[in-house]
């Protein structure tokens, strides 16, 4: 049984009212995610793959729980998260490089503040504080202020941050927008690790070389909706990630999307 | 509610670490201070001294003094009067004992502007080992007989140099018939509520906009919402963090304000019986405030959002509390609008000579009300995801 999985997610925004329209008009609405349904396995890394306003990071935040679906449902070991919340939210972890630290305090500070939220046991948060500051080698900066530290060095605070809950699930809107080559390296590292170790992991991307390189399976999204999800493999045979995404995009109207 | 106490505590970390955060507190209170004492004196004298021209003023003295003598002091003053060149004259009354039995009563109506009370052979007992008294009634009430008793007794140290006047000796007793200072109440009921409404607003204006506006521009509040904490415990750590920051920084304004109070208002005293009431519609009102600017900061997309909307309204609060001690909004209906009421409020408690019960009732309630209402506005406002991932 797969360990997530959604149900025809749907997920609309209103537009800005144009102008010339009357004031209590209905607004029109953008659909950004429409009859989206996924299904995950543990041990994979799935890539949501689509052009700048495609739904990726709407249908992350959505499995993320962040914001609530229109339509549609989310299942977690077969029950729906709404049901538990709170135990949903301890399974995963949440990242994207919007997602910032609070630079006034120390890793050490922050660190210790969500595993507090998290209600974690005091002794296990402080064994896998030592783990993770170790993996990421923060220990030097522990307690130094976040905003005193590279932009390279924050990332790492972040990517330690959102495993300190030990979360099944990591989910990864972009994880290499705004890093070097090197960051992006240890990044890329730090997924296969995660797959390794029997997570589930989940990301978005525009990036075709990463998505090939990094994930087991790939679900390409144009206009809020799947168009294609293969292993990938299969899109090697048919000729590279690229090419298949051109030719889908070609049919869907191109620019019109 | 989960995690209420980390957030609390970790809001509280970052107000009172802070230095900028404790400048922008703590700051204004001191300055205050500083600054009123440098300024007090030139506020004093433009407050208490009138230009009294032209005018005819009645003084009273009992008269046991024999024929044809006046009391040291009576005869300086004349003689003030007669040089001083504003055209002023002064009327002299000398009383007998029984007229002197009413002479409290004719200084409250106003037929007299002072009234010297002495103990029979003051000015000769002055010279012996006993202790003397000397009462100057007047109507602190009015401009005019202040005028009178602010020269007089300035003329008493003066008029009985001679008799080695001492602390224990001839010591002048400040008595007004009236029950309240007027003058220096009229001040302080528009001055208390106005500072009240800004020193509680300020802080909030630099605490508010970061809490939730900022954390929004900054990117770490939606770290926070993935979190397993609830929604309302969030927006509760934030709300409470936020009104002991703001109450510990009202706190120092007013201590600032307190001990310059003697230089700001000379001769008014704030009493506990409109303290205590005072107090308690300041913690009410901040909680409103705390709401009212968590309440913005949540629904603005930025700190700059937040800032305009917020600098809009303390302008807003300012000219109510100004108007509400001006004029007249003692009528019981006014007690309903919110925001309103507490300045009004306050100024009745200062101004009027009886308790304003009824209307302190129902501005507590209203206030309270007020508060519960918007703290709930805004834990919806958080539970919005419209409002919380506004693009
Ligand atoms: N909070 C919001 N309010 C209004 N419209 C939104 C909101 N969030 C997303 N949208 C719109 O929904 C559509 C999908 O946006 P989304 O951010 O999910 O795309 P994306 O695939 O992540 O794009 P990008 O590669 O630019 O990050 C876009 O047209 C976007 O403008
Ligand atoms: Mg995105």
């Amino acid at each position: 049984m797969a360990i997530l999985s959604t149900d025809n997610l749907r997920k609309t925004f209103s537009l800005p009212k144009e102008k010339g329209e009357p004031l209590f008009a209905k607004r029109k609405r953008l659909v950004a995610v429409n009859q989206l349904s996924l299904s995950f396995e543990e041990g994979e890394i799935y890539g949501l793959l689509g052009p700048n306003g495609a739904g990726k990071t709407t249908a992350l935040r959505m499995i993320a729980s962040l914001i609530k679906p229109e339509e549609g449902k989310i299942f977690y070991q077969g029950e729906d998260i709404e049901k538990n919340l709170t135990a949903y939210r301890k399974e995963i972890g949440f990242l994207t490089s919007e997602l910032k630290l609070d630079g006034f305090f120390t890793p050490n500070q922050t660190f210790d503040y969500f595993a507090r939220l998290y209600a974690m046991d005091e002794k296990e948060a402080k064994e896998e504080k030592e783990i993770l500051f170790e993996r990421f080698h923060i220990s030097e900066y522990r307690n130094k202020k976040i905003d005193e530290l590279s932009t390279g060095m924050k990332q790492k605070c972040s990517l330690a941050l959102s495993l300190a809950h030990k979360p099944k699930i990591v989910i990864f809107d972009e994880p290499t927008n705004g890093l070097d080559i090197v960051a992006s390296q240890e990044v890329e590292q730090f997924l296969l690790d995660l797959k390794k170790s029997n997570h589930l992991v989940l990301l978005s991307t525009h990036i075709f070389s990463l998505a090939e390189k990094l994930c087991d399976r790939i679900g390409i999204l144009l206009h809020g909706e799947l168009k294609k999800e293969d292993t990938k493999e299969k899109y090697k045979e048919e000729g590279g990630l690229e090419k298949v995404f051109f030719a889908l995009y070609e049919k869907e109207g191109g620019d019109n999307l | 509610m989960k995690g209420l106490a980390t957030i609390f505590k970790k809001e509280c970390l970052r107000y009172f670490t802070d230095y900028r955060m404790l400048i922008a507190l703590f700051l204004p209170g001191i300055l205050i201070f500083v600054l009123y004492m440098s300024m007090g004196n030139i506020m004093t004298n433009i407050v208490s001294t009138p230009a009294i021209e032209n005018t005819v003023f009645h003084i009273a003295y009992t008269d046991d003094f024999g024929e044809g003598e006046y009391p040291k002091l009576v005869s300086l003053l004349e003689a003030t009067f007669t040089s001083g060149g504003r055209g002023n004259t002064l009327k002299t009354y000398p009383l007998s004992e029984e007229e002197s039995l009413s002479a409290k009563e004719e200084v409250k109506k106003g037929t007299y502007d002072v009234y010297l009370d002495y103990s029979p052979s003051f000015e000769d007992e002055l010279l012996g080992e006993k202790v003397q008294t000397l009462n100057i009634y007047y109507n602190g009430a009015s401009e005019k007989a202040t005028y009178l008793y602010e020269l007089t007794s300035s003329l008493v140290s003066f008029a009985y140099n001679g008799y080695l006047l001492n602390q224990e000796n001839g010591f002048p007793i400040d008595s007004n018939v009236a029950e309240e200072n007027f003058r220096m109440d009229q001040v302080a009921s528009f001055l208390i509520p106005l500072l009240t409404t800004t020193f509680l607003f300020s802080p909030i204006i630099s605490l508010a906009p970061e809490s939730i506006a900022g954390e929004k521009e900054r990117g770490t509040l939606a770290t926070l919402l993935i979190t397993p904490v609830s929604r309302s415990a969030i927006s509760w750590g934030k709300i409470l963090a936020i009104s002991l920051a703001s109450l510990a920084s009202a706190l120092v304004s007013f201590l600032g304000v307190f001990f310059s109070i003697p230089s700001i208002l000379p001769g008014f005293q704030l009493s506990f019986d409109s303290a205590f009431p005072i107090l308690i519609l300041f913690l009410l009102s901040d909680i409103l405030f705390v709401g009212i600017g968590i309440a913005i900061s949540a629904f603005a997309k930025s700190i700059k959002e937040a800032n305009s909307y917020l600098g809009g309204l303390l302008t807003l609060m300012m000219v109510v509390s100004l108007l509400s001690s001006i004029l007249d909004f003692s009528a019981l209906p006014f007690a309903f609008i919110p925001v309103f009421n507490i300045s009004s409020c306050m100024s009745l408690i200062l101004k009027s000579s009886t308790f304003p019960w009824l209307y302190m009732t129902i501005t507590i309630v209203v206030t309270a009300l007020a508060a519960s209402l918007v703290v709930f506005f805004s834990n919806r406002l958080f539970r919005s995801e419209k409002i919380m991932f506004r693009k």
